[in-house]
Parts: C-alpha cells; structure tokens; sequence
C-alpha cells in the first residue's frame, strides 16, 4: 500500500506541496456567493477567503500532526486528540475564557486557556489510565479519554447556556469547529504555535520512531523516554490548543489524515509528519470549501464534516484491530 | 563486564529480588531459570538499568550502571523483550535501523556505515530476504528474528533475552538458539537469556542462574543446577535428569501426572 515510500523525499513532498497549492487555488475561487472577479476584489471577500483558507490550513496541519504525535506515544493509530478528549479539555478552557470574559493575558488568554486545558486532560487520562505497574494501556486510556470527553462536553454545554445571549451564536459556531476570522492576531498566534510544533517534532522526528516502538524498547535504544514524552505531550498540547482556540472544535482529522499517509509514504516520522502537515491543511481547506458550497448558501459547520468522514473509518480501524488480535 | 552485588529490586512495596550476587563474563552465554513471577524478568530490567535497585548495584565494567549516560548503555547492551508487539508497520530494514540510534548524534541521518551495520545484522538474523517487509506481516518466528536484527545493529558488547523462543515452534525455537550461540562463540557476545525450557537452556547455556522467589536457588553449569533434588526445591515436582547422549548435557525427563510422587515411565533420547 505504501505507495511513495521508497521514492526520494524531495519528489514526496513536492507531490504534497502541489496538492496543498491547488486546494488553496480551489478554497480561493469558491465560496457560497458567485460572483465576477472585480466584486471579489472590491468587496473585500477575496481577503476573506484568504484569511479562511489559512485558518483551515494551521488548524488541518496542527491537528494532524498532533494526531501523529499522540499515536506514536501511544503506541496506536486510533489515538486523536479529539477521541482522547484533548479538544474537548481545549474546548473547556477556551471556553471559559470567552464566555467568562476573561482577558488577563490579552489575545493569549483564549488560546493560552485552551491549551492548559489541553494538557490538563491528556495528563488526567494517563494518570487514570495507570495500572499499578505504572504502564498506560492503551484501551484503558482511549475509555478514559472517551468518558473525560462526555464530562467535558457536558461542561461545556453548561458554558454555553450560561453564555450572555449576544454571545451565544458565537459560542454555539465555535463548538461546532468555525474557521471564519475574528481576529488576525489570533491567527497569527495560532499559525507561529503550530509552526513551533510543527519545527520540533520533524527535528526530533527519529525519537518519534523509537517511541512507537514502545517507551522500553525505546529507552534500550537509548532514548530519554521521560524527556520525549513530556516535550510531545506538550507540543501536541499546544498545537491542539491553539487550533481550538482558533477554530473551535474539529474532531477526526488527526485520525483521518496520519491514517492515509501513512498509507503512502510509511510509518518513518521523518517523511510523515511533513507529509502529514501538509495534507492535515490540504484535507481540512478541501473539507471547508464543501462545507461552504455543498448546501449553498448554507453552511455545514466544518466539524460536522470532519466528523461524517471520520467518525466511521474510526470505527473500521477499531472492528479491523479487534479482528486482527482475535486471529 | 556485568557485576551484580547484593541487588534488590522490586515495584513500589513489592519486594521481587533479594541478595542476588553474581558476574556475567564476556563470551558466555548465561541462562536465567525459575518458576513463573521469581523475577526473571526484573533481574533482566535491573542488569540492563531500566529498574533502579532498592539495594546493591549493577555495574559495567567497574562503572555503576546508572551513572553510564543512556546512549552510550545503549551501544553496550542491547534487550530483546518479551512479546514486543508492533503496531506500525515499520519494515523489517526500518526496525534494523533503528538499532543504530544509540550511534547517531541528535541530528544526524544513519550513514552509509550504518546501512552496512543494519544489512550485516539482517543477514546474520537471516532476514535480509524480509528487509523491505512490513513487521506486522511477518511470522512469529521471522520477528523475532527482525529483533534480534535489531538488537545486533547496536553491536552491543552484552546481549539480554527475555523468553528469546516464547511462543515459538520447536524448529523456530532451535533456529533462534542456534544463531545467539554462533553470535556468542563468534562475536564474543554475552548473552543473558531468559529460559522456561530447562531443556533448551541445559543444550545451549554455559552458566545458569536459578532464581526462586526473587533469591539464587542455585548457580553453575547446567550440570550443577539441574539436579533433581533442586528442580524439586524450587519447581516442587519429581524428574528425572537423564544424560542427553549426544551432547553430554543433562536432560530432564518427565511423565504426566506424577505431581513429585515419582517416576512411571521415562522417554530416554536417542
């Protein structure tokens, strides 16, 4: 299946790279409203979409790449940061931070929130997670995950109704995943932090390997296993933060994108999590143009979307394993 | 090279190993034995210095273990574990390569050298044919055998196996054993192994440690430990030790339902 693998990695990520370039040109002339070129232009929408198609970008390669890092640590394709309930821990401390009014840190406090909120779940599952042997298994952590998810969840619907009424349609757009622009500066922010994220784990690529392997294994090869998991715990919480913060909650694509990668260049994380972060932002600006034109001039909320694509090939991956490990 | 003085390790309260005292010496090939959950295993995470002893200490070549920097214990020792799954599908050459990590710098990319390194370690577990397979499609016996590739592209000095043959079939078990002797009478590797078979770990060991409820029930030649009085100390049922005709080993022999209370019949080896 791994089509690409053995091809060079120049001639990959060209390939990447020239899908991205063409779902940018694809987002940039398509929209809900068809009009002449000179009103796209004058009108300013041209730079609307151009703000949307980036956002759809940092918010598709974060959360893919957070997805990369979360299965490599965890040992399994179907971890995600929306199935662990990461999003949904970004989403709480997003949340609060809008519905509430809190601004102590400025722009940062929404994304700064979102990512304490983040991590706080993703340390949560792991210590629930913990047999006394002080292993994680990863079946145990993905039901922990699920159920810290409902909790979250259920807390953020208490956000919602509580949120001042003038607040309300923003929340309930943002919840559903909403890539319209508020702020540049958000943007902004969100883009260097995924960047950041982004940087460190292509640099640290090959322990990324080695902790699929398994944290013992990895740790006989040499690797300070304590170190690698706190620096990807973090960055793959910061990434996923940040993407919340922006763009509000978006599930599966951290699943759906690593899992066709994969498929095509192999598991190496020195060829998949480029490859991933460029076809995170080329799947999610693709996702977002059908969102916007599919039932023209209603808009799907983009999680819905995500969530129909990823929703049952997260099931078919979940039957596949269970049949594999009945064999 | 690897001393062990006085060691005594465990999981939190629970006490596993106690006193345990003794040397591996380079070029031998020393057999682990023991009933299931006498500490095999943990004597195993301690020798390589995954599990910090409570008590006494590990030391490599006069150096205590833990004091070693991890990517240079690395280039030393290498483990192979027992029922290490994998879930992605790395290629038997990726795995191989991957042996290699603990001599590369941070931020380098595996040289021609170690490309080398890998294919000689493939050949040597006799996987090369497999090297662009996926692990996850092999065989049982086929990944272990990408592994111990693995293992062996480290070119450590001292090789340890937990159940190297677990889960095995007979000819796969003899195929594994066969090749870790040739790496340990050519290579100069020592090997610690972890045995269930006394009778696999008799054919092929120099040395054995046995191990009952985390102490040394007894420690040797395969002739010194494998008596029958010991294996009914430590294992509490009747065999009979024969001598293997062939090899000169001793050879336990056993008959179904005999619960320590003697002897019926006895399969002697041609």
């Amino acid at each position: 299946m791994t089509f690409l693998r053995h091809k060079s990695r120049p001639y990959i990520f060209a390939l990447f790279a020239l899908a991205l370039a063409a779902a940018c040109l694809i987002s940039l002339l398509s929209g809900a409203a068809h009009l002449p070129w000179s009103e796209i232009w004058s009108k300013g929408i041209f730079w609307l979409r151009l703000a949307r198609t980036s956002i759809a970008a940092v918010a598709g390669a974060g959360l893919s790449v957070a997805g990369v890092v979360f299965q490599s640590l965890l040992r399994n394709p179907l971890a995600e940061p929306y199935v662990l309930g990461v999003t949904a821990g970004a989403g709480v401390g997003a949340a609060l931070a809008i519905v509430l009014g809190i601004t102590a840190a400025g722009l940062w406090t929404v994304p700064g929130m979102a990512f304490a909120g983040a991590l706080a779940t993703i340390v949560l599952a792991r210590a629930l997670a913990r047999t006394p042997s002080g292993s994680v298994p990863v079946e145990t952590l993905l039901l922990a995950g699920v159920t810290l998810s409902a909790v979250l969840n259920s807390l953020l619907m208490f956000l919602v109704s509580i949120a001042p009424s003038d607040k309300l349609h923003g929340v309930v757009w943002w919840l559903l995943g909403n890539l319209q622009i508020t702020d540049w500066r958000l943007l902004e922010i969100a883009a260097a932090v995924v960047f950041a994220g982004l940087a460190v784990c292509i640099v640290f690529a090959r322990d990324l390997n080695l902790m699929a392997l398994g944290e013992e294994p990895a740790a006989h090869l040499g690797l300070d296993v304590e170190r690698s998991r706190r620096t990807f715990l973090l960055v793959a919480s910061l990434m996923t933060g940040a993407t919340v913060a922006t763009s509000g909650l978006i599930g599966f694509v951290g699943l759906i994108v690593p899992h066709a990668v994969r498929m095509l260049v192999g598991p190496d994380h020195r060829r998949l999590v480029p490859a991933t972060a460029l076809a995170g932002a080329t799947f999610l600006i693709l996702a977002d143009c059908l969102a916007r034109t599919l039932l023209a001039p209603i808009e799907i909320p983009i999680g819905v979307v995500t969530a129909l694509a990823g929703g049952p090939l997260f099931l078919m991956l979940l039957r596949r394993r269970k049949a594999e490990a009945w064999r | 090279m690897l001393t062990i003085e006085n060691l005594q390790a465990g999981y939190g309260e629970k006490l596993v190993l106690q006193d345990v005292t003794f040397q591996v010496s380079s070029g031998e090939l020393l057999g682990v034995l023991g009933p299931n959950g006498c500490g095999k295993t943990t004597l195993l995470r301690a020798l390589r210095g995954t599990l910090l002893p409570q008590r006494g200490r590990v030391r490599l070549n006069d150096c205590d273990i833990h004091a070693i920097d991890k990517q240079s214990l690395a280039r030393s020792v290498a483990y192979l574990p027992q029922d290490l799954a994998i879930e992605l599908d790395f290629t038997v050459r990726e795995l191989a390569l991957m042996g290699r990590s603990p001599h590369l710098s941070r931020f380098a990319r595996e040289s021609a050298v170690d490309r080398q390194v890998a294919d000689e370690a493939m050949r040597l577990a006799d996987v090369l044919h497999l090297a662009d397979c996926a692990a996850t499609a092999l065989s049982g016996g086929e990944r272990q055998r990408a592994l111990i590739a693995m293992c062996l592209a480290q070119q450590p000095r001292i090789l340890l196996l937990d159940e190297p043959t677990n889960h095995l079939d007979l000819g796969h078990q003899l195929s594994i054993l066969d090749l870790i002797a040739e790496l340990n009478r050519e290579k100069h590797l020592a090997v610690v192994a972890v045995f269930h078979d006394l009778n696999l770990a008799a054919e092929y060991c120099t040395r054995l440690v046995l191990l009952d409820a985390g102490r040394i029930a007894a420690i040797g030649t395969p002739q010194e430990v494998l008596t029958e009085e010991t294996i009914h100390r430590v294992y509490g049922v009747r065999v009979k030790v024969e001598r293997n005709a062939l090899s000169q080993k001793p050879h336990i022999v056993l008959t179904a339902g005999n619960e320590g209370r003697g002897l019926a019949a006895v399969v002697l080896p041609r």
